[in-house]
């Protein structure tokens, strides 16, 4: 269960104040969207939850599972089960995907108390995975990202999160620079991933993600603050009206 | 009215002069040979050591740097060199510039005694003797003993040599020397190893002259790990005939003071030299890499290619001076110097120089500087590295990029070794220090 509570926080360079008093829960199991208007402070919210140092939180809680989260560090609030898929994954040349693949789940399993996987597991697991994802071994040997298409990219995202098993996966955007094909493919993939003890956070713009992962709870995110929820419902009502509209509505 | 400007010697400059009178009885040669001792020790005389004035040493004062000189070394019998760097490679022990040992060399490589060669007039100690070939000319003056390796023309030497230069462990001056000559058609691996000195304030002078004959080809690996004290001062030159390739890797993480040059002459055409270069700096150390390439011929290609990482209130030099001569048309140079600081007192100096008179070629230079990405850092911890591991992994990237030339080569092993433990000592410094 992930819980914001009243959560403000501003760009650390220049103070511009984005998030206004964010309230969210999201049980266990479920899928909640988040819309909103460009500028509505969504990208910021995801980075804010993940823990990005060019954010400062002046107010408020983020709660997994009763931890709040806002008192770690990046990794550690990775290692207790938050993951970002990231709207733009980075590329890091001379950094092999799966030496990353690797480290990344072996810094996880040692947070968690557990052993290394050995090459021999590590290269089953990360197999079966990625094969589910139509990732090719040969991209997992060229450097992380590097050279990826926008859909491998994305597809890249969801294998690190099939492989690091997060409580709460947060979506940014996943949906953007994705073909219809490559969106079918990464959606499955979070589909296959949804479980009783597992909740996501999704964030777009379109309501076309959301006819394939289907939410259980939608917001509208605007200027820093969540003016609507609804069902999935509401992704449609948006589609037809437009955001200004329903911020108008909910003003 | 003429001005006589007398220049004020430094200690060490003074002690360079007295050392030289006091030694170059017994130093080995005949008459010319000394005679071209001489000459070199006149310009240390009239110039002094190099200093800030001088272009080429602009970033690399040594009067200022070394204010006092070590007594000069006497010949030890014993040292252990360490393991070689290749597993199989033939080690030839130099200790402070004398043969102290050697494995059995393969067939097709002979040895011959740098020392017997100048008494026998068999070698004469030529170059200039100009302040900025101040190395050479140190070396010239004093060298005693070394090593000629000569590979016989058409041989294909598959066992590396690997040279060791290895410092005794008290503090002292030296000057080490090897020449190697690839026969035509040859084929060498040559590792030089600069390593010893413990934590004595060790100074040195090591020059490594190659000749490449016609359809030879040469890989050359050379390891700077002085100890943490040591003064090392290093000239690496090869002369490049006609049709053959060499390939040189160096890796700088050794030594207090270190300032190492490479220069590599095109003499023939159709020919390549492919230099990359790896410095990692930490503490106090002052790596300076100095480079020239000459084409002086057409239709010869060269890549050079520099990373560095530089930590603490270390500095960094990187000079790289590419000329193409006029005749040198379709020369294809293409010269990359990549550094990163990680931390506010680091110091990176980049310089790279085109000076091109011919008029059909391909030449690009390049330098950054820079920190490491905060966002490339951020993808990592959002995966739950923690920030050492995520660091380590994004400098090994960095500067591993340096080793394409050498792609599965045993030297890529070593190169990728020597930046792990490099890495691993120095996380395990931060953390020393962040916890005290």
């Amino acid at each position: 269960m992930l819980e914001i509570k009243n959560l403000h926080a501003r760009i650390a360079d220049d103070g511009t104040e984005i998030l206004k008093g964010v309230d969210l829960q999201i049980p266990d199991g479920q899928v909640h969207a988040i819309m909103g208007p460009n500028g509505s402070g969504k990208s910021t919210l995801s980075y804010v939850l993940a823990g990005k140092e060019d954010y400062e939180v002046t107010e408020g809680e983020v709660l997994l599972d009763g931890e709040n989260i806002l008192e770690m560090d990046p990794h550690e609030r990775a290692n207790t089960g938050l993951f970002l898929a990231f709207q733009y994954p980075l590329e890091i040349p001379g950094v092999a995907t799966m030496t990353f693949l690797r480290t990344a789940l072996n810094a996880n399993r040692k947070a968690r108390g557990l052993d290394e996987l050995s090459t021999p597991d590590f290269m089953r697991v990360v197999k079966q995975k990625a094969a589910e994802l139509n990732i090719s071994m040969d991209m997992l040997k060229r450097p992380l990202n590097v050279g990826f298409s926008g859909g491998e990219k994305k597809r890249n995202e969801i294998l690190q999160m099939a492989l690091l098993e997060p409580k709460m996966g947060v979506l940014d955007e996943t949906d953007s620079g994705l073909d219809i094909d490559a969106l079918k493919v990464v959606s499955d993939g979070v589909n296959a991933l949804r479980d009783p003890k597992r909740s996501f956070l999704v964030i777009t713009h379109y309501q076309r993600l959301l006819d394939h992962i289907v939410p259980d709870v939608v917001h509208v995110l605007s200027a820093g603050r969540i003016v609507r929820t609804g069902d999935k419902d509401l992704a449609l009502e948006l589609e037809a009206r437009g955001y200004a509209d329903i911020i108008a509505d909910a003003a | 009215m003429n001005a006589d400007l007398k220049r004020i010697r430094t200690e060490a400059e003074t002690d360079l002069l007295e050392a030289f009178a006091n030694a170059e009885d017994q130093l080995p040669g005949r008459a010319e040979t000394h005679a071209a001792r001489r000459a070199r020790m006149a310009l240390f005389e009239r110039e002094g050591l190099p200093h800030r004035r001088i272009e080429q040493w602009k970033y690399t004062d040594l009067r200022t740097l070394v204010r006092q000189l070590a007594p000069l070394a006497a010949q030890t019998a014993n040292a252990s060199a360490p393991a070689p760097a290749v597993e199989g490679a033939v080690q030839i022990v130099l200790v402070d510039g004398f043969i102290m040992h050697h494995d059995a060399v393969p067939a097709g490589v002979e040895l011959r005694s740098l020392r017997t060669a100048l008494e026998e007039g068999a070698v004469e100690l030529e170059g200039p003797s100009t302040a900025d070939r101040a190395i050479d000319a140190l070396n010239s003056a004093f060298v005693a003993d070394g090593v000629i390796v000569s590979i016989a023309p058409g041989a294909s030497i598959s066992t590396p040599l690997e040279i060791v230069f290895l410092k005794s462990p008290s503090a002292s001056m030296s000057h080490s020397r090897a020449h190697i000559i690839v026969g035509e058609g040859a084929q060498a691996t040559i590792i030089e190893r600069h390593v010893g000195g413990a934590g004595e304030a060790v100074q040195s002078t090591i020059v490594t002259r190659y000749a490449v004959a016609e359809g030879a080809s040469l890989d050359v690996l050379r390891v700077q790990d002085d100890g943490a004290e040591a003064v090392h001062l290093g000239e690496t030159a090869i002369d490049i005939a006609g049709d053959t390739a060499v390939r040189l890797m160096h890796l700088g993480t050794g030594a207090k003071i270190a300032r190492v040059e490479t220069r590599a002459t095109f003499r023939g055409e159709g020919s390549r030299f492919d230099v990359c270069g790896v410095t990692m700096a930490a503490r106090r150390q002052h790596l300076d890499h100095t480079l020239y390439v000459d084409h002086l011929v057409p239709g010869c290609e060269s890549t050079e290619t520099f990373r560095s990482v530089i930590d603490d209130a270390a500095k960094g030099i990187f000079q790289g001076k590419i000329v193409v001569a006029q005749d040198a048309q379709k020369t294809d140079a293409q010269m990359a110097s990549d550094a990163l600081l990680l931390s506010e007192t680091a110091d990176m100096v980049a310089k790279p120089e085109l000076e091109i008179f011919a008029d059909d070629v391909s030449c690009a230079h390049g330098a950054t500087c820079g920190e490491l990405d905060d966002d490339l850092m951020f993808y990592l911890l959002a995966r739950g590295i923690p920030h050492p591991q995520a660091r380590k992994l994004l400098l090994h990237a960095f500067l591993s990029e340096a080793l394409e030339t050498f792609d599965s080569h045993a030297f890529e092993d070593v190169a990728l070794a020597a930046i792990e433990a490099w890495l691993t000592d120095h996380a395990n410094a931060d953390e020393a220090a962040s916890a005290s």
